[in-house]
Parts: C-alpha cells; sequence; structure tokens
C-alpha cells in the first residue's frame, strides 16, 4: 500500500510540475502585456518613481501569487488596477495621512471656479504637473476613466467605491485639472484656445 | 483646445511614461517561484496542517519553551545588534512575543500600568499607527532588571512595539558615537535590523526610545521618523503638561 502510495504521490509530483510553466506562461500573457499601464498609472498616484516601482513589482507578485485563483476569462487588467489601488491605499492609510475625501470635496466646493477653457501649446510635462497636483482621489477617478479607458463600473469595482462616486469624482476632478491648466498656461504666458471642454 | 482633444494630449503625456526594463526582469524572476495550486501546494499543505497541529499543541501547554531557551533565543538575535540596541530589542521579544496577551488591554489597566506621565503616550502613537493594528499591550513592565514603558500593536500578520527605557550611566548614542540613519525635525535616529526585526530608535536626555517591529526596515523608519518629534516633545514635557 506504502507502495501504491509512493507512486501515487511521484505521480502526482509530475502531473503538478507541469502546471508550473503554464500558469507562468498564462500569466506572462494575460497580466504581464499591463505592466506599462500599471507602472504609469502607480507614479501618477505615488508621485515617486522609484516606489512606483517598487508598488508596480508588489503588484505583480500579488497577482502572481493569487493567479491560481484568477478566472480565466475575466478582466485581467481590471484585476491588477484593483490590486494596484488596494496596494496603494494600503500604503496611503499607513504612512500618510492623506486628507479625507470630505475634506477635499469641501475645499474643492470652496474652490472652485466656472469651468476654464483649456489652454493649447501646453506640454506633457506642464499637463502631468496640473494632474499630479490635484486630490488623488481625483486623480485616480481621471487615469482610470479618461487615461485607461475602463467603464465606470469596471472604475467603481477598482477603486471600491459606488459608481455615483466614480462620476462625481470625475466630473470634480475634470473641474480641478482644467482650472489648474489656466493657472500652469498663465504662469508660461500661455494664451487660452477658442473652445472650453 | 478641445475636450477630445486634451483627453488625447492627457493619455499622450501618461503614457509617455513606461516601466524600466529591470521591473520586468524582476517580476519574471518570480515567475520560476511556483504559483499557488502548483508543485508545492501539496507540501504546503501538509506543512500547514502539521504547523495547525503544533499549534493546538503548543496551545495546550504541551510544546512551551523554557525559560533558559527564550533567553538563548533573545541573546541569539540580540548579539546582531549594538548594545544600545538590544535593550529595546530584548523587552520586545520577551514582552510582545513570548508573553504576548490574549486579549487587548482595558481603558482601567492601561491608567493603571502607564499613570499620568506616560498614559498620554497611547493616543499620541496610536495616531501615527495605522488603522488596522489594535493595541496589544500599554503597560510598565521588568526585564533583566530595568523598568520599560512598553506600548504594542498588532494585525493579522505584524506586531511593532514602541519601547521607552530609562537611560543608565553612559547609555547614549552619540556618546558612543553611533552614527545615526537619519535626523528627523533635528532629532537623529539610529538603525538596525537582526533577522525578521526592524529597530529605530532616538534618545531624549534621560531615555531611550525604540520602535522595533516586523515590518520591512523602511516602513519601520518611516513610522519611527513620523513618532519620534511627537513622542519626544511628550517624553520631555514638564510634569503636569
Amino acid at each position: 500500500m506504502l507502495a501504491t502510495l509512493g507512486v501515487e504521490v511521484w505521480m502526482g509530483r509530475i502531473s503538478r510540475s507541469a502546471e508550473k510553466p503554464a500558469a507562468a506562461e498564462r500569466f506572462e500573457s494575460e497580466a504581464m502585456p499591463h505592466l506599462n499601464d500599471i507602472f504609469r498609472t502607480a507614479i501618477r498616484i505615488i508621485g515617486q518613481r522609484e516606489r512606483a516601482e517598487d508598488v508596480a513589482q508588489e503588484v505583480f507578485l500579488r497577482a502572481w501569487r493569487s493567479f491560481g485563483r484568477f478566472e480565466r476569462g475575466t478582466n485581467c487588467r481590471a484585476w491588477l488596477f484593483k490590486i494596484l489601488f488596494h496596494c496603494v491605499s494600503h500604503e496611503r492609510r499607513r504612512w500618510f495621512r492623506f486628507p479625507m475625501l470630505k475634506e477635499a470635496e469641501d475645499f474643492l466646493e470652496a474652490n472652485l471656479v466656472a469651468p476654464e477653457p483649456i489652454p493649447e501649446n501646453l506640454t506633457d510635462q506642464q499637463i502631468l504637473e496640473a494632474l499630479d497636483a490635484i486630490p488623488v482621489e481625483f486623480r485616480a477617478a481621471i487615469l482610470l476613466v479618461d487615461v485607461e479607458e475602463f467603464a465606470y463600473k469596471e472604475a467603481a469595482y477598482i477603486l471600491a467605491v459606488p459608481i455615483g462616486t466614480v462620476m462625481s469624482r470625475l466630473s470634480r476632478g475634470r473641474k480641478l485639472l482644467r482650472e489648474r491648466l489656466g493657472t500652469v498656461a498663465r504662469s508660461y504666458g500661455i494664451g487660452l484656445g477658442r473652445s472650453g471642454v | 483646445m478641445s475636450g477630445p482633444d486634451f483627453n488625447r494630449r492627457l493619455k499622450d503625456a501618461v503614457k509617455s511614461e513606461s516601466a524600466p526594463p529591470h521591473i520586468h526582469a524582476r517580476i519574471r524572476s518570480h515567475l520560476r517561484e511556483p504559483a499557488p495550486g502548483g508543485f508545492w501546494a501539496v507540501p504546503v499543505a501538509l506543512a500547514g496542517a502539521l504547523c495547525g497541529s503544533l499549534l493546538i499543541f503548543y496551545s495546550l501547554g504541551g510544546l512551551r519553551l523554557t525559560t533558559g531557551a527564550r533567553e538563548s533565543y533573545i541573546a541569539s538575535v540580540s548579539a546582531r545588534v549594538s548594545g544600545l540596541m538590544r535593550i529595546g530589542l530584548g523587552d520586545h521579544i520577551h514582552c510582545a512575543i513570548f508573553h504576548r496577551p490574549k486579549t487587548p488591554p482595558s481603558a482601567e489597566k492601561i491608567e493603571e500600568s502607564l499613570g499620568p506621565q506616560y498614559g498620554p503616550l497611547v493616543p499620541v502613537v496610536r495616531r501615527y499607527v495605522p488603522d488596522q493594528y489594535h493595541l496589544l499591550i500599554a503597560h510598565q513592565c521588568d526585564y533583566h532588571g530595568r523598568r520599560f514603558v512598553h506600548l504594542a500593536f498588532a494585525d493579522d500578520f505584524h506586531l511593532l512595539s514602541l519601547v521607552i527605557a530609562d537611560k543608565r550611566e553612559g547609555e547614549s548614542f552619540e556618546v558612543q558615537r553611533i552614527l545615526p540613519a537619519l535626523v528627523q525635525s533635528g532629532i537623529p535616529l539610529y538603525q538596525a535590523a537582526a533577522q525578521r526585526f526592524a529597530l529605530d530608535a532616538f534618545e531624549t536626555r534621560g531615555r531611550l526610545v525604540y520602535l522595533i517591529s516586523d515590518l520591512p526596515l523602511r516602513e519601520n523608519s518611516k513610522m519611527m521618523a513620523a513618532l519620534a518629534t511627537p513622542v519626544k516633545a511628550l517624553l520631555e514635557a514638564p510634569p503636569g503638561w
């Protein structure tokens, strides 16, 4: 009986050892193509390239560790972004006491002005500076919906908030971004275009 | 610039960044490690079952380290850090690991043990400890003939202690010419690591203050950098403040 058990264990080892390259191959084809998207979103959310590298790596290692539970055919990209925002929020909870959303909303309510037209001739760097300057909740919504083109429903899943919250953050974020860009343009002496957004 | 034009510009600007090649390489090197449900699933499950059995056995009192074995462990870990760091590390392992309480302390117990002098430390430290950690220890304790003020917090995975000890003669990082790892708001912070423990420390006029955890060293240091100023201010405040 022991001999039989030994053979079964040995056979099991052989069949399972074949699973690993298959999983790695699947991970390589389904998850790895999204590394650039995860990394650049991490940079914009965290603001530090070095930390963004660590977080992007952490996202993929976590994804790899739980890849066995990932349901084939579902949205791998959204799943990776969900892990990214989980990692980021975990880190923020730990070390950086960002103002809560309510405070940020109050701040905006008090400071928002009528939508500004977006200036022409801005450089990428100026656009990124303006994006980085808006509160992280709104920045995340813009990055997910406007840049990464996730549907509201997917963005809500990734950020673990209701769809309505995504829409409101997006709207407020866009307004704030316009305002920031106007300020940047004026500071560089760049003229405003004919039409607004 | 119109809305769609701006969206395109925004996308282009954000997507101008790419992940550096070394991240691809670092992640791919981990793909050679076993994925869950793969080759190691059965051995890991068996090891888990064995650990579970040992835990039950331990909780029933069948496998407890003797005092000698505990001291031997503390000595072996402490040997890797400087004498000044050993003071806090020893108390952390002795108190928060080997004598880890099963339930958090009640408000009465905290007040009784810390008194008006150290009681205000709890809300100050709590403010800087991540929300998911719960207070595990808030008391004064004795270890190796020395009195400690000890606050410990834990979540499901990590344990961290703020340990405060009175200085004895010659016990000073500055006097012993130990170089600080960083200076936070004028407070030199000293750093060490031993096995899975990360240690950060600073000194006040009469005390040595340690933050010890099983977090990565960088995270431990960040937390100590945040804690140093308020904790130092509280320890150096005149009585009655």
